[in-house]
């Protein structure tokens, strides 16, 4: 990531970061997780608020998740620690007690990142746990199913007419 | 090391290994069952988990988990695209790894086998017998929570134990102790350095500043962390192991960091120490020496004791040779009021204060100790007083 880009997410104090909604909209992919990881692992100020700021549309913020609720769970690790041991499980495993939903994170190898990820996880969990349809969430993947619906649709139609095309072009070759 | 570690090491460390398992010639050691029917990658995480249970290898799903995924291309299991976890695999990956995980057999670290770990959100090159850089000295930047309580005040909250028991009894648990942990104060050493930095503003905006020593570089982690998060500063990085060395450049260059760090092949123990540095006092010293007990040595599981050059673990009778040499080196490294952050022993916040009392004449004092994420005493800050 250039320090310019850097520098645009250092920049805002609150917490909220500004991204370009094509970003964005990437992150939502579960598998565009791995972008989200890049992301989070290059710039380490942010914080797991952005899940808050929404795509093109105006969603509402999600519910946010008071510390007070949560548990946390990783591995200690059993011996002395430190050189003389060699520990490379970091999953977390995370639960909001009110509601007894439990996220289990190990996408990185890093046991902040996963607590990180953990978190955003878990956030957008207790939204649809609490808001239903009306989560913010719920909406956004069904604008994303919508959407790869309409791409696919259109990318059928495209290459139905590339076929037409080519088949006019053959058979226009055959009579000259 | 064993003649078996060694051979290993030679093979491991030749040219045009980056990168590259498939075309790995390692032989099994043992004859494993035949893998009929076990196709996907959920069912290899399954297999190579028994295998490694019934031969008691420690992480046994974690490490299969590593090397199955290590072989699709993703860094974590779970973070392989779902559809990845049923679909069967080729036969050239199913060799792949049988053969990684005829190295776990042999109790390699996961680390040496991917030929790779991450690091504070850096990708870094690992290769036998260089060090592998442990979670403990990883940053842990604070998570924050959003809205509820600030951060800041929920660890004022968090019961501060007056001795180190109660403090494990309270932030921690052991695994698979079925304890639910509370918030889990993480502070680690490269956050440490970030944050006096920080504080001290060092000639804020002028390259070169903060100019920082590491000890004992390795893979070159802690350095590498460093620069990456100061995009101001410098790093002298000194190793007494040739691979070490070799490793931090490969590691600078994979990261463009290599403008900004001078690695130096050197023993800081030796008498040439005293009187040839090559450099003038810097900022920061920051080290993870050897600091293990010599006694200690023997106990070590076998992927430490049978991978990891002893060299960069073994501290002596008390653990506290090389410490001991870099707080003597102290006044010809630091400019004035400069500090020393080291990772050592638990024992150690002890056995460094009376060191430091009975060797006035550094006008050197043990600022703070910290602990790590398991609640053990960690980490030194050191500070130089001008005379």
């Amino acid at each position: 990531m250039s320090s310019a880009s850097r520098a645009m997410f250092l920049k805002s104090t609150t917490g909220l970061f500004h991204f370009p909604t094509s970003l964005t909209r990437i992150c939502r992919a579960p598998w565009g997780l791995r972008l989200w990881e890049k992301l989070t692992l290059l710039s380490p100020g942010i914080a797991v608020t952005l899940v808050q700021m929404a795509g093109k549309k105006d969603y509402p913020a999600l519910l946010s998740l008071d510390e007070n609720e949560l548990e946390e769970q990783f591995v200690k690790g059993h011996g002395p620690g430190g050189q003389a041991t060699n520990k490379t499980s970091n999953c977390v495993v995370l639960k909001h007690i009110p509601s007894g939903i439990v996220v289990k994170c190990h996408q990185t190898r890093s046991v902040d990142q996963n607590r990180k990820l953990a978190r955003k996880i878990l956030q957008e969990k207790v939204d649809v746990f609490y808001n239903g349809e009306n989560s913010p969430v719920h909406k956004e993947k069904q604008e994303a199913a919508k959407k790869k619906q309409e791409r696919k649709k259109r990318a059928k139609e495209t290459l139905e007419k590339k076929k037409l095309l080519k088949e006019l072009w053959e058979s226009s070759k055959k009579v000259h | 090391m064993e003649l078996w570690g060694r051979m290993l090491w030679a093979l491991l460390s030749g040219p045009g290994r980056r990168g590259s398992t498939l075309g790995w010639a390692f032989s099994s050691w043992q004859p494993q069952p035949p893998l009929a029917g076990l196709s996907s990658a959920t069912e290899l995480v399954s297999h190579w988990t028994r295998v490694f249970e019934k031969r008691g290898i420690p992480e046994a799903r974690e490490s299969s988990e590593y090397i199955v995924a290590h072989v699709l291309g993703a860094k974590t299991f779970q973070s392989l695209r779902p559809a990845l976890w049923t679909q069967p695999l080729t036969s050239q990956q199913l060799q792949c790894i049988r053969e990684l995980s005829s190295r776990r057999l042999q109790r390699m670290p996961v680390q040496y086998i991917l030929g790779e770990w991450d690091f504070q959100g850096l990708s870094l090159r690992m290769v036998p017998p260089v060090f592998i850089p442990r979670p403990e000295t990883e940053v842990h930047p604070n998570v924050k929570p959003h809205r509820g309580m600030p951060y800041q005040e929920l660890k004022r909250t968090w019961p501060v134990a007056e001795s180190e028991e109660a403090w494990n009894r309270e932030v921690c648990t052991c695994w698979p102790s079925s304890a639910w942990l509370g918030l889990a104060i993480l502070r680690e050493l490269v956050e440490w350095v970030l944050e006096e930095v920080a504080q001290r503003s060092y000639a804020v905006g002028s390259p070169g500043s903060p100019l920082i020593l590491e000890v004992g570089c390795g893979s070159g982690a802690i350095s590498l962390s460093l620069l990456s998060q100061l995009p101001q500063s410098r790093v002298i990085a000194v190793d007494k192991g040739e691979a070490a060395i070799s490793l931090t450049h490969e590691n600078a260059q994979r990261l463009q960091l290599q403008d900004r760090i001078w690695i130096i092949h050197l023993d800081m123990t030796s008498e040439r120490s005293w009187t040839h540095l090559p450099w003038g006092p810097v900022d920061l010293v920051v080290s993870n020496p050897p600091y293990i007990f010599h006694q200690d040595m023997e106990q070590l599981a076998p992927e430490i004791r049978s991978y990891e050059d002893p060299a960069a673990l073994d501290g002596g009778e008390e653990g506290m040779d090389i410490i001991t040499h870099i707080l003597a080196l102290a006044p010809r490294l630091l400019k004035d009021s400069g500090s020393i952050f080291l990772e050592v022993d638990p024992r150690h916040p002890e056995l460094v204060s009376s060191w430091l009392q009975s060797r006035p004449e550094l006008y050197l004092n043990l600022v703070a100790v910290r602990k790590d994420f398991c609640g053990r005493s960690r980490f030194l800050h050191i500070q130089r007083s001008r005379p």
